[in-house]
């Protein structure tokens, strides 16, 4: 008889209930991506270190405030090392801290097709579709996403108008999804 | 704030002030427009991650964030849950300790969590490694203090934990390559500049549990592979693990 879960959902489900066990398979799946991008937006593997291990160590808390509905277990794990990682960066800059959105934040509902396509995702495909974005969209958003700068931030160092920062963060975005759905053939992504 | 189009976009990569956030959350609660925006392009952000090198975190990592979430307080580990649903790992009712359950619970979640060790028969030991794990778990029910005891650069992937009971000490490794025919891996004890032998242990893989004398105010232990079977005087070969020793 088996007794691995075979979803990170089920996993989620026996961390919500205090099964330690279950905690530490969910952290050798993902371990690998949450430092990755923690120390890719950090640099330094310490402050990264520390990063991912407050962001399992949220899940563990605060597991039975995942809505399955909004996210992938993996996407707000991810999610909560984005925000902790944008936390450190601020606050080496001795600026005030971001809102820990990840806790009370209000996503909205919404059709989760693309769940479906993000499921099959590769990093190349990821890497491939970035590369498709003209370079300043693609410098715009990996300033903010990977490196915590605000908009106003990237203005400054883009010597661009804010209003160029924030069009280049929406268009890029919205290319990047339609490189992306290109990636996946077969999904129509409405 | 009135409606602008692209703030959905700098919200989901997180890259608005503190101010502008919470205005623009203020004004997301009562925009549909923009709230589809935001749910159609956080998904396309959540992926964003997926283009970054992979990176192996420490060893050691994983040790702390276990531990941390098995003596997380408040948040007590639940024998059952990690015990009951786990068939083999628990002995019949009628040979459990008479420990209590909380105990216990929190003792099983630190040997599984801290030392990695999952075929816990408990209170059932038939070999000397199931008996010690039992003294193990009795010790840490006891309030037994943890040390852990990192791989160093010479063998990063090796891991141990110190449980120090009072009249005894116990040294869990793991990752260890395994020790050949003519060598023993050896544990030392290190108080001031004095460094005096703890034991020798073989090691052929996964968690082992290494019954060692009362560290005895030690500040530091160490391990080392030394020419079997005896081991040696001092330590001569390179650090494989070491860490603090807190009393």
């Amino acid at each position: 008889m088996s007794i691995e879960p075979q979803s990170d959902e089920a996993l989620i489900a026996s961390i919500q209930k205090k099964d330690v066990v279950a905690l530490e398979r969910f952290y050798d799946r993902h371990r690998v991506l949450a430092y990755a991008l923690a120390l890719r937006m950090l640099s330094n593997p310490s402050d990264a270190e520390d990063v991912v291990q407050e962001a399992f160590l949220s899940v563990w808390r605060a597991a039975n405030t995942f809505r399955s509905e909004r996210s992938t277990p993996r996407s707000w794990l991810l999610s909560i090392v984005h925000h902790r990682s944008i936390d450190k960066v601020r606050s080496r800059q001795s600026r005030p801290k971001a809102v820990e959105l990840e806790e009370g934040m209000m996503i909205p509902d919404g059709a989760d097709v693309w769940r479906e396509v993000a499921a099959n995702l590769t990093s190349d495909d990821v890497r491939t579709a970035l590369d498709t974005l003209p370079l300043a969209q693609r410098e715009t958003i990996e300033l903010a996403y990977f490196k915590g700068y605000t908009h106003i931030q990237i203005a400054q160092v883009m010597e661009v108008p804010l209003g160029t920062v924030k069009g280049r963060m929406r268009i890029g975005l919205h290319r990047l999804k339609s490189a992306l759905e290109g990636s996946q053939t077969g999904l129509v992504i409405e | 704030m009135t409606h602008d189009d692209d703030m959905a976009a700098a919200y989901v990569l997180d890259a608005l002030g503190p101010q502008e956030l919470e205005e623009f959350e203020a004004h997301l609660a009562g925009c549909k427009q923009c709230q589809t925006e935001v749910v159609e392009l956080r998904q396309v952000v959540d992926i964003l991650p997926l283009a970054v090198e992979r990176v192996e975190p420490s060893a050691a990592l994983r040790a702390r964030i276990l531990e941390a979430a098995a003596h997380d307080s408040g948040e007590a580990p639940q024998l059952g849950l990690i015990l009951g649903e786990k068939p083999g790992l628990v002995a019949p009712p009628r040979q459990r300790s008479r420990l209590p359950a909380a105990i216990l619970a929190t003792a099983a979640a630190v040997l599984i969590a801290v030392l990695g060790i999952r075929d816990l028969e408990l209170q059932n030991a038939q070999t000397p490694q199931q008996s010690l794990q039992a003294q193990v778990t009795a010790a840490l029910a006891g309030g037994a203090r943890v040390n852990l005891i990192g791989g160093t650069s010479t063998d990063p992937r090796a891991t141990a934990s110190l449980i120090q009971a009072p009249h005894r000490a116990y040294l869990v490794v793991r990752g260890l390559h395994p020790s050949s025919a003519s060598t023993v891996y050896q544990v030392w004890y290190v108080r001031g500049t004095t460094v005096k032998s703890a034991g020798v242990f073989r090691y052929s893989g996964g968690p082992k549990i290494v019954p060692l004398p009362p560290t005895a105010g030690a500040g530091a232990t160490a391990v080392t592979m030394e020419p079997g079977p005896r081991g040696s005087k001092l330590p001569t070969g390179p650090k494989l693990l070491l860490g603090t020793v807190h009393a």
